[in-house]
């Protein structure tokens, strides 16, 4: 089996060879490149992931809040502004 | 392929192996190798020699690489790299400046000779102090489970006797998400018969 099969086999679907380096050991071996990742969920996105989430949540909060209910519209909105004045929030 | 030596074969690979890897620690890469070695090789490869300009010629003479696996993609600030096969360290010591000092890299070899003659590189350069170094096998990595963001190897997977064993313990340490940036000897044409079955082959 070749090397980029090991490598696919040993759990790098998206492994490749990149190129040859020109470096020759002997006249039939040469330095060649491969450049593979393990998949799976990086720090960075779990990070990024979890901001989505709360965001989501927000949007959530967002909705029911200005959604229908005893006070309308107009009244939410008033408060809201009054509360972000009050916390110190420029609109 | 390994599944064709006999076990005595194996052995004299593995201490053919060590043997050779042992005069080149001893003795420099010079004449051990037939491509270019040292900052010429480095050169040639691209090697970003600016951010190692203040390392003293003596580790970068060290270096035997047989390409850049540094050209296959950038290592961040305050990632945790492996080099496996790390031999004098040179690369270990390139890949510590550019996870900078919140960062780890740790170098891994086989032979006792080499371990010491990548920390004496490591010891030239005072400023690094985020580099380890040690003996270990390719085929049972002495690391846990989902270790390291980066994995960097230089010419080394070519010489490991079970290639499928070396790339899954080398899966087991990386992140979930983490790199595998390698160089390596390929076959490049048919070895002619009579040399096909030469033990030497292994290690040339």
């Amino acid at each position: 089996m070749d090397f980029l099969a090991l490598l696919k086999k040993a759990g790098f679907p998206s492994a490749n060879f990149v190129k040859l380096t020109g470096f020759k050991s002997s006249p039939y071996t040469e330095g060649a490149l491969f450049y593979a990742e393990k998949p799976g969920v990086t720090q960075e996105q779990e990070v990024s992931m979890s901001q989505k989430k709360a965001l989501q949540a927000y949007e959530e909060f967002r909705g029911l809040t200005f959604g229908p209910g005893v006070l309308d519209l107009k009244t939410k909105y008033l408060i809201a502004l009054g509360a972000s004045l009050a916390a110190g929030c420029d609109p | 392929m390994s599944s064709d030596l006999t076990e005595k074969e194996m052995a004299l690979i593995r201490q053919g192996i060590k043997e050779k890897y042992v005069r080149v620690a001893q003795t420099g890469s010079g004449g051990c190798f037939q491509y270019p070695t040292g900052a010429e090789g480095m050169r040639l490869q691209g090697y970003p020699l600016d951010l190692v300009k203040d390392f003293p010629k003596t580790i970068l003479d060290s270096f035997c690489g047989v390409g850049n696996p540094f050209s296959l993609g950038p290592i961040r600030e305050g990632e945790v790299v492996l080099d496996i096969g790390c031999g004098a360290g040179v690369d270990t010591l390139m890949a510590a400046r550019m996870v900078g000092p919140k960062g780890r890299v740790v170098g891994l070899d086989v032979t006792e000779e080499m371990i010491q003659r990548a920390g004496a590189n490591l010891s030239l350069v005072p400023s690094l102090n985020n580099v380890s170094f040690q003996v270990g096998e390719t085929e049972s990595l002495p690391f846990p489970d989902k270790e390291f963001d980066v994995i960097i190897s230089n010419g080394v997977f070519n010489l490991t006797l079970n290639k499928a064993k070396a790339l899954k313990e080398t899966y087991r340490v990386l992140k979930p998400g983490g790199r595998l940036l390698l160089a390596d000897m390929v076959l490049v044409a048919e070895l002619p018969q009579e040399r096909a079955g030469n033990v030497e082959n292994w290690y040339q």
